[in-house]
């Protein structure tokens, strides 16, 4: 299975023409999933976490050939990943033109329609929380909480210091605690 | 005992009350029996210091796998505390949080997964479809130059020609007028020489045409096309195929 092999075999293989997209179909289906679930939890719903997980791909074939091997390739798509997550999340709300921290935010009627949804368990109402955060905390929340990112790598991901992401998970926790604890 | 009588003296001597209270009785004790194994445990002892350098039977033989089961638990280990510590440091955050967990609530449709990267290829290849790049090189607008100015005068002269008249209804009077001067002087080549680029691309925008493809247009018939599945498969196909018909660039 191709999937298994490693990254830097996997970038080996991109670079030749003839196991392009043999190496590109192991690289999908290696991190598919994790960033699947890292970009749902950012958009809400399954059908744009779709889009944008195929536009990030779409990312990835194009700039694959430019991928500085000098940090990780897992890194650098969870890099892509959020990016476009923050991007999609930007251009639904200048179109909605509603805030996010209103009740009726199309993110809040996303999570709300989920046909899984049930707003008496805690583990739905902690997503309302954290549908509430400004959408970089969010991913500063979700990568930490979700994904049990260290600082170090979650740094490299979103290019921003130890520090300022501890600062950052530590105000969401408070914020999240106050809306729990609140409703 | 004459010689313990003695050393009592002699402390009584030196301090009547503390030679009154020392005890000629032993307080400490041994658990019954000690002196009597003793021996036996001392030997025992001596004889497992003398099989230092020595292993038990086999143990070398299982030594690597015992190793790296060490070394896969302390990797397990390691990935269970940095787990721990996510949910350690929600603790001392937020024990109602923490409380929570982090399950995922949300789900996706059954096999979703399993067609999910075939679907993100056939987008991602749907995406490199080749770019033609349409600039146009004077060799191109020579060839149009050809294409629209035949055709025009052609179609001028005969119609003149086949209805014997002097001038051709509907037809522009200063190409009708050309048409005249080429077919006296002819002079056809010359003329086709001396339109410029802008003169043809204004000619054909005017006429409801778009240059670029009747540049393709021109040049290209149905037969001749590569299969599509090929562009699907290399996108260098249509590049290669224009630079064939000279229309690349």
């Amino acid at each position: 299975m191709a999937e298994n092999l490693d990254d830097n075999e996997l970038l080996l293989q991109f670079k030749n023409e003839a196991t392009r997209e043999r190496a590109y179909t192991a690289i999908i289906k290696k991190y598919q999933e994790r960033l699947y679930w890292h970009v749902r939890r950012m958009v809400v719903g399954h059908e744009d976490a779709n889009d944008v997980l195929q536009n990030m791909f779409i990312k990835v074939w194009k700039n694959l050939d430019k991928f500085r091997e000098d940090s990780q390739l897992y890194t650098w798509m969870y890099r892509i990943a959020t990016n476009e997550s923050l991007t999609f999340l930007e251009k639904a709300k200048k179109r909605q033109s509603i805030s996010i921290d209103d009740d009726e935010s199309p993110i809040m009627n996303k999570l709300e329609s989920d046909t899984e949804y049930d707003g008496n368990k805690v583990e739905w109402k902690l997503q309302q929380a954290i549908q509430r955060l400004p959408d970089k905390q969010k991913a500063v929340f979700n990568l930490r909480y979700f994904e049990e990112m260290p600082y170090e790598e979650m740094s490299r991901v979103l290019e921003t210091s130890e520090g300022a992401l501890k600062a950052s998970y530590h105000h969401a926790v408070k914020k999240i605690e106050d809306f729990i604890l609140n409703n | 005992m004459k010689k313990r009588e003695q050393i009592l003296n002699e402390l009584e001597e030196l301090d009547s009350r503390l030679g009154k209270l020392v005890s000629a009785d032993n307080v400490f004790t041994v658990p019954e029996g000690y002196f009597d194994e003793f021996p036996v445990k001392m030997l025992g002892k001596i004889s497992s210091n003398d099989a230092v350098g020595s292993v038990p039977q086999g143990y070398f033989e299982g030594l690597s796998v015992n190793i790296m089961a060490r070394i896969r638990q302390e990797e397990q280990n390691v990935t269970e505390v940095a787990m721990d510590n996510v949910i350690a440091e929600m603790e001392s955050l937020s024990p109602s949080i923490a409380a929570i967990g982090n399950r995922n609530p949300f789900t996706v449709q059954e096999g979703y997964f399993q067609t999910l990267s075939e679907e993100i290829l056939a987008a991602t290849i749907k995406t490199q479809a080749p770019v033609v790049s349409m600039r146009r090189s004077p060799a191109i607008l020579r060839y149009l130059a050809a294409a629209a100015f035949t055709g025009l005068v052609g179609f001028s002269l005969f119609t003149m020609f086949t209805n014997n008249q002097a001038e051709v209804k509907g037809m522009d009077p200063s190409v009708m007028a050309q048409a005249k001067t080429i077919v006296a002087n002819d002079s056809f080549d010359e003329t086709l020489a001396s339109l410029s680029a802008s003169d043809i691309e204004s000619y054909l925008t005017a006429n409801g045409h778009n240059p670029d493809v009747a540049v393709v247009a021109s040049a290209i018939n149905d037969e001749s096309l590569p299969d599509p599945v090929d562009y699907l498969i290399n996108e260098n196909t249509l590049n290669e195929f224009l630079t064939d018909k000279n229309l690349a660039n």
